[in-house]
């Protein structure tokens, strides 16, 4: 018994020693990285596994006076080498959208930002990985704060052009500091609304607002039960997600097939950043015509999930009322691609 | 005998959950005493590339097109929230020759998505960016695929100008995409 535990313990030394190489063979040969300057996050804190977002993020809650530093790997999918540089430049979030400011515009955060160099030349087909290091100063204020890791090639003129372009990609920043706990994640879905666009599709617009104290980044699905017949659809995913500051508030959309029945449905909304997710329901009924919104009660019937943040904090379960909204009327419109259609008895 | 079936059963727990989890076990800096343990991020590349077809002359009140602008979107499912803004900035004009010493502001200048289409998957294009006028978001994308591949030629006008000089100016237009 003993000489077969040794020759187990054996056999898993020897198959973790072969491991690596092994991985390294199979991996000596990366794929083509997609074409022009491409940029992915290396690495992200093991607190945040389950997180998706930190895995395309550098997402963190940090004391004043902590330094952090996060890989990231900058692509030349180009069959010419490029010249890229790199720097941090201040963000904000405005319209539903995370902006990154012109040129080298610096925030606090931007200036707490430095790389492990300053340019590099990418040969074709190359990922470099840069270090980016975060110091945040001892005497730095709470709060969130927002910035972007970006690469940029060198202003490259066409044939006797006037204007240069310079293509950057960037890992986007969200830095909340602060002392203790972690400020709470959460947002309220306050409305929905049933309507139809200019091209005749059905759409379902949800009003959010951000509750808590960091940003969200929105995504999420709709399930359509006890329709006509007992007909069920879905799930549809969220078509027009929205990044929200704390406090601020805006709506995501789903758009649907327009041979959906116009119901009522139970509509089951599903709402996630990170891992916090809202659940909502509410009974709805599509206009035959454009442009017009069916007000229906909504119940929060999740609050806020259980997460790194959240579980600190009390969960986000109130009942919101609904007022009639318009749905603004979509320009483009396209069909469900992976789950939709599937309208079922 | 116990201790060994449990240093055995440790060491086999160890290997499975650092290659099930991918945790790489490196300590990031951190000053104030908290060592945060990274994770390494199995995940593709978001890329933004330009391919000029000519060079960009711009013409006072007259849309000109800029190089066809491709973006992939190689994020894992994971990974992804399944969205990515690019945000356009243009900068001054700089004038040369005979308009040496002049400025054309950026904000005379408007840039528009124009016409995108998905080059492989799909996704969801915001119908609301309005055209940006010196700086501000491009393309807004939600909701995309796997490897999607989006591309568009963004266009670029120059207001009518009263200038004091009449000659050749430079800029730079840039696009970011996170």
């Amino acid at each position: 018994m003993t000489q077969a535990l040794r020759r187990l313990a054996l056999a898993i030394v020897a198959a973790g020693a072969l491991l690596p190489a092994a991985t390294a063979r199979a991996t000596s040969v990366p794929p083509m990285p997609p074409q022009g300057l491409g940029v992915t996050l290396l690495e992200g804190p093991s607190n945040r596994l389950d997180d998706p977002r930190a895995h395309s993020y550098i997402v963190d809650h940090l004391a004043p006076g902590t330094t952090i530093s996060r890989k990231i790997g900058f692509s030349n999918g180009d069959p010419e080498p490029v010249e890229v540089v790199f720097y941090a430049a201040s963000a904000d979030i405005a319209g539903g959208t995370f902006r990154v400011a012109p040129d080298r515009a610096q925030n606090e955060l931007a200036s707490w930002v430095t790389f492990s160099a300053d340019r590099a030349t990418l040969q074709p087909g190359e990922t470099v990985p840069i270090t980016v290091t975060i110091t945040v100063p001892a005497n730095a204020s709470p709060g969130e704060r927002y910035a972007a890791a970006l690469g940029a090639t060198l202003p490259s003129n066409g044939l006797d052009g006037q204007l240069a372009t310079v293509s950057r990609v960037g890992i986007r920043i969200y830095l909340s500091v602060g002392t203790g706990r972690e400020p709470t994640t959460a947002f309220a879905i306050d409305e929905t609304a049933a309507g139809r666009n200019d091209a005749g599709h059905p759409v379902v617009t949800a009003s959010v607002h951000n509750t808590g104290e960091r940003a969200v980044d929105l995504s999420g699905s709709l399930q359509l039960t006890n329709g006509p017949a007992s007909l069920a659809a879905g799930p549809f995913d969220v078509m027009t997600s929205a990044t929200l500051a704390p406090g601020a508030a805006g709506h995501v959309q789903i758009v649907l097939d327009d041979g959906l029945p116009l119901g009522p449905w139970d509509a089951t909304i599903t709402l996630t950043s990170g891992t916090t997710t809202v659940k909502a329901r509410a009974r709805l009924t599509f206009p035959s015509f454009v442009g017009t919104a069916d007000a229906s009660p909504v119940t929060i019937i999740e609050g806020a999930d259980a997460t790194h943040a959240s579980r600190r904090s009390p969960a986000l379960g109130v009942a919101a009322a609904v007022s009639l909204a318009v749905v603004p009327a979509l320009a483009a419109v396209r069909r469900r691609r992976r789950r939709a259609n599937e309208v079922s008895m | 005998m116990k201790a060994t079936h449990n240093i055995l059963r440790y060491t086999l727990a160890g290997i499975l959950a650092a290659g099930g989890l991918g945790i790489v076990g490196t300590p990031a800096h951190a000053d104030n005493g908290v060592e945060p343990v990274t994770f390494a991020v199995a995940n593709g590349a978001l890329a933004l590339a330009q391919t000029p077809t000519a060079g960009t002359t711009l013409a006072e009140g007259q849309a000109v097109a800029l190089p066809i602008t491709t973006v992939t979107d190689g994020r894992a499912e994971f990974a992804r929230s399944g969205d990515w803004v690019v945000t356009v900035t243009a900068s001054d004009l700089t004038g040369d020759g005979l308009a040496a010493g002049a400025t054309i502001a950026a904000a005379q200048l408007t840039i528009e998505k124009t016409l995108g289409s998905w080059v492989s998957g799909s996704g969801t294009v915001d119908p609301d960016t309005d055209p940006v006028v010196g700086t501000g978001p491009l393309v807004v994308v939600s909701d995309d695929t796997i490897a999607s591949v989006f591309s568009y030629t963004p266009a670029v006008t120059l207001a009518p100008q009263a200038l004091p000089y009449a000659g050749t100016y430079t800029g730079t237009i840039t696009q970011t995409v996170v």
